[in-house]
């Protein structure tokens, strides 16, 4: 029942208030962190609010590399986001990954960490690639035993992002908003709502993206990503290679009235322009979110 | 209906061979078999060969950011270079970026109709991926050209000013240096 514990099915329901127990700093404006730009986050530092970086590029780091993450640090609230803990993986974690995540974790001591709900690794082959999960009640058992284990080895509070849908499965039980609800609330995780993500998969799927958006639990949405694609042999991609467009930034300013998020994060992989071009989409970003979010 | 574990594996031998199919412009036994599983009853071929092609793509983008000035140069040449490439070469484990990216270096050093300054210009580039990847290593570079200034512009078609350099890289236990010796 909302507002006790109970049990459901063999999962703890936890009560509701997530974002009341975990009081995350309110972050802004903030960048996915690219070597390419290694001299021009420190050139506009006061244009970025917080730096995401790619928790892979930072295992185990050399010298050179660990000097470049400890200038960073002290510049910026570094976010982690990993990309192969293959969270959602029927045979289970990576525990080398693991243990590489959680030292860095260690490390950096962020507000939260990231990961994808999604799969990298099956039967010994890495596809390299975000693959997505059926939203059946076996991936949502799969993922408590991994996100569990993930917890116990990284006590900080992890945020979980939706990915672009490449392949549809049949036979699913829940639907999008459904699945991310019931992953957010089982595992006392928050939701990092990719919003290009959302909108690429309306406009290759064919549905509405607020219909998403509205059933979606507004206090566990921590963190936006955002960026522009592009279109190939008549999909929209999530290549991360182009500027925000208009479609996206509609669909964040409605993000960021529904729910009080953190942060807005720009994320460009690819076609890197010159850094002034992404000082302006994060100025865009932080002015939606300051008018809706309320905050300073 | 097959379990999460069937249906991820068979996802991950499907999407692997499609990838394949992309980078050689064939269907292999393996994608046949990978199409025709069981486990994958219900779910688009095209989708599942879309997303396989993704992978390529999404190798080629890890490999543009850590060789920029390699992949600049070579410009229109780099798609069907790099799928040749690809399709003989598949790594696993959290830093297959690095390892693609030194993997294609050393793949267009074999390339005999590319200019020697493009060689040159990818093992230069490689070597900090290099430097990344083992925490105890030793090597030599030795370079004609002076491909190691960014200040200099390099084209394709034009040979660069020639400089003999020779770079000596190592690392013990994660201390190390990488200098000009010559």
């Amino acid at each position: 029942m909302v507002g006790e514990d109970a049990v459901v099915e063999g999962v703890a329901v936890v009560e509701n208030n997530w974002a009341a127990r975990q009081p995350l700093p309110p972050l802004g404006a903030g960048l996915g962190y690219r070597d390419a730009y290694q001299a021009d986050v420190y050139r506009f530092r006061e244009a970025i609010d917080f730096l995401e970086i790619i928790a892979d590029h930072f295992f185990d780091p050399v010298p050179l590399r660990a000097r470049q993450l400890d200038l960073l640090q002290a510049h910026f609230t570094l976010l982690p986001h990993g990309l192969g803990l293959s969270l959602g993986s029927a045979e289970g974690l990576d525990e080398d990954y693991l243990n590489r995540f959680a030292n860095l974790i260690e490390r950096i001591e962020p507000p939260y960490w990231s990961e994808h709900l999604a799969f990298t690794k099956a039967a010994g082959i890495d596809i390299g690639h975000l693959t997505p999960l059926p939203k059946t009640r076996q991936t949502l058992a799969v993922l408590r035993d991994n996100i569990r284990r993930a917890c116990d080895r990284i006590q900080r509070p992890l945020i979980l992002e939706n990915i672009t849908e490449t392949i549809r499965f049949p036979h699913e039980q829940l639907d999008d908003a459904e699945f991310f609800t019931e992953v957010t609330e089982q595992n006392d995780c928050g939701l990092l709502l990719d919003v290009t993500n959302l909108y690429i998969n309306s406009v290759n799927h064919r549905f509405d993206p607020l219909k998403v958006l509205w059933k979606l639990p507004p206090e566990r949405i921590v963190q936006l990503h955002f960026v522009g694609g592009h279109w190939e042999d008549g999909q929209l991609l999530d290549s991360h290679s182009a500027a925000t467009p208009e479609e996206i930034w509609q669909l964040l300013d409605e993000v960021v009235k529904f729910a009080p998020v953190k942060g807005v994060l720009l994320e460009r992989d690819e076609k890197l322009p010159p850094m002034t071009e992404l000082v302006a989409e994060m100025e865009r970003a932080r002015q939606s979110w300051r008018h809706h979010c309320g905050q300073p | 209906m097959a379990s999460l574990e069937e249906l991820q594996r068979a996802l991950a031998q499907a999407l692997v061979a499609a990838e394949q199919r992309r980078s050689i412009g064939t269907s292999s036994t393996a994608d046949a078999v990978a199409r025709d599983d069981p486990a994958l009853a219900g779910i688009s071929k095209a989708e599942l060969q879309r997303a396989g092609q993704t992978l390529i793509r999404k190798r080629l983008s890890h490999v543009r950011s850590q060789l920029p000035r390699t992949t600049a140069m070579l410009s229109a040449r780099l798609p069907s270079l790099f799928r040749s490439y690809a399709a003989e070469h598949r790594f696993t484990g959290y830093r297959v970026p690095l390892r693609d990216c030194i993997g294609f270096s050393q793949f267009i050093a074999m390339q005999h109709e590319l200019p020697p300054w493009v060689h040159e210009l990818a093992r230069w580039e490689a070597m900090f991926c290099r430097w990344t990847l083992s925490p105890n290593q030793f090597w030599m570079v030795c370079l004609r050209y002076r491909v190691f200034d960014p200040a200099v512009f390099i084209s394709y078609e034009e040979e660069p000013p020639k400089r003999l350099t020779i770079w000596l890289a190592h690392r013990l236990g994660g201390r190390g240096r990488i200098r000009r010796i010559v």
